[in-house]
């Protein structure tokens, strides 16, 4: 192992890391591949996330507001980005399923950056259908969203959907030791995110329910956007927000997925199969 | 077949995983109340309350119900089950129908969601039709569970689309808004389709509109009973190739 404490040693500690995470994101495309053709991509799964984010818009006309549904329609387009991270919790307990997992865990590189860099497709392809729905819904809507702001707006959707991406991964951490939780992580985590982010829904403003929100990914970047969108001045507070919220899932992730596999793994108290 | 259905009942008990859906998608209806609370708009309550229940079951259907016979095949007991001299097609067929019921006890999940937990005037003016157009989806839901189940082993990467059939199907079934405000082409399609009528039928039986039900109550009968015999023909061609050889049952 190189040392760390000397510049040439930190040197080779990142060369490797980040070789590994190339590596990573290379098996990641890979395995996107397999999953979607071009054809099934966009005739199938981008025509679902368009009609998600359509009918949750609906949902504003059923309230009677024009205001409501461009609203609603706006953060659902924005969230595809980050609810899309969340695929990572599946694909990372399917490593299990199909039996890679104990390959990934047997070698020297550092399990946090293999499992982390090998779902990024996830990250990708929330940016790409958000960045879709984004172009495309307020062609059909009245979406408060000025078309001039778009770069900013998915600038900042790419660090909510980072923030997302490492919540999800502090999930994984926990599906790998109990898979039957899976979908319990997934489906709750979307219903809190539509909840309680300003996505459908205000964020709460007082009790447990809008503590829960300051902390989630999507919350201060959703508020950004929205005033992005609508031709305000950037402004860095709810972006540092963004970021440190971002960062301490990163944290989480790091301890679930990276310390607590490798103690699992060491005390034998993985079960693989 | 009574076994079958015992059976089915007791490997979805025994597995956590499977009731997700069940447990989970109902919750959407803590979003939907909280957004007519925001806006004023109590009056909707009862109809979010049935989109949260169709939502439930179609999901239930399509990710859980579909799944029956793949779990076999991956399992290994599908070449003995169509050994057997007994029905394979009749034991799944009751198999994905008990599945798919276990999600009709939502409905009373999310009324109940938005009376006490909202304090929302949701109510059910005539609850026998609302059971039985409740009871008549269900099965309609089944059938495209049984459709699905065909496609799952006939088509390699299946899978990959069963997530894209929710939110399309939930707009064309116009599970929030009725299928009036669609495009016409959409709304012609949504016409034909038992999920569509199903949704304003319960719609329509929980505000006590629905004056005259008996022919749409047949006509959505009719709907679900070519969804189902299509379901089942699909399935048997499907299980047909399968005893030929002409489907790997393995990748």
């Amino acid at each position: 192992m190189p040392d760390r404490r000397t510049p040439a040693g930190l040197r080779a500690v990142l060369s490797t890391a980040l070789r590994q995470f190339g590596h990573g994101l290379i098996s990641s495309h890979q395995d996107y591949r397999a999953m979607f053709t071009w054809r099934s991509w966009a005739g199938g799964w981008l025509v679902r996330l368009l009609c998600q984010v359509l009918f949750f818009a609906t949902l504003g006309t059923l309230l009677g507001s024009a205001q409501a549904t461009g609203e609603i329609a706006f953060g659902n387009a924005a969230a595809l980005g980050p609810l899309a991270a969340l695929g990572v919790v599946s694909s990372t307990v399917g490593e299990r399923r199909s039996g890679t997992l104990e390959f990934l865990l047997v070698t020297r590189a550092d399990p946090f950056l293999v499992l982390a860099s090998r779902g990024l497709h996830w990250v990708l392809d929330g940016m790409l259908t958000s960045s879709v729905a984004l172009a495309v819904v307020p062609l059909l809507l009245p979406v408060p969203l000025q078309l001039t702001a778009l770069p900013a707006v998915l600038a900042v959707n790419l660090l909510v959907s980072l923030g997302s991406y490492c919540l999800a991964l502090t999930l994984a951490g926990i599906a790998l030791r109990h898979p039957e939780c899976r979908m319990y992580l997934t489906a709750g985590t979307t219903i809190g995110y539509l909840l309680l982010c300003g996505i459908t829904t205000p964020v709460p403003q007082d009790g447990l329910p809008a503590r829960l929100a300051a902390v989630l990914p999507i919350t201060h970047g959703l508020a950004l956007m929205r005033d992005l969108a609508a031709g305000a001045p950037f402004s860095y507070g709810p972006l540092l927000a963004e970021a440190a919220v971002a960062l301490l899932w990163g944290v989480a992730a790091h301890l679930t997925l990276g310390r607590a596999l490798r103690r699992a793994v060491r005390t034998g108290t993985l079960v693989l199969h | 077949m009574i076994a079958a259905a015992r059976m089915q009942a007791v490997l979805i008990a025994r597995s956590p995983d499977l009731l997700a859906t069940l447990a989970v998608i109902p919750l959407y209806s803590l979003v939907f109340f909280t957004a007519l609370v925001h806006h004023h708009r109590e009056s909707a309550a009862t109809t979010v309350a049935l989109t949260a229940f169709l939502m439930s079951l179609w999901s239930h259907a399509v990710f859980v119900a579909a799944e029956t016979v793949d779990t076999d095949r991956r399992e290994g007991t599908l070449e003995p089950s169509l050994l057997t001299p007994g029905r394979y097609l009749a034991a799944l067929a009751v198999r994905v129908g008990t599945t798919t019921a276990l999600g009709l006890p939502v409905l009373a999940e999310v009324l109940l969601i938005g009376r006490l937990g909202f304090g929302l005037p949701v109510r059910i003016a005539e609850p026998g039709l609302c059971l039985l157009v409740a009871a008549l989806t269900a099965l309609g839901v089944a059938a495209t569970a049984l459709l699905i189940s065909g496609v799952m082993i006939l088509v390699r990467g299946a899978r990959a689309l069963q997530n894209a059939l929710t939110y399309p199907f939930y707009l064309l079934a116009g599970l929030i808004v009725p299928i009036g405000v669609l495009p016409a082409p959409v709304r012609a399609v949504a016409r034909c389709f038992f999920l569509a009528h199903g949704a304003q039928l319960l719609r329509d039986a929980a505000a006590g509109t629905a004056d005259g039900a008996g022919p749409r109550v047949a006509l959505l009968a009719a709907l679900v009973a070519v969804h189902l015999l299509l379901g089942l023909l699909v399935l048997r061609r499907v299980l047909a190739s399968v005893r030929t050889g002409e489907v790997a049952l393995h990748a």
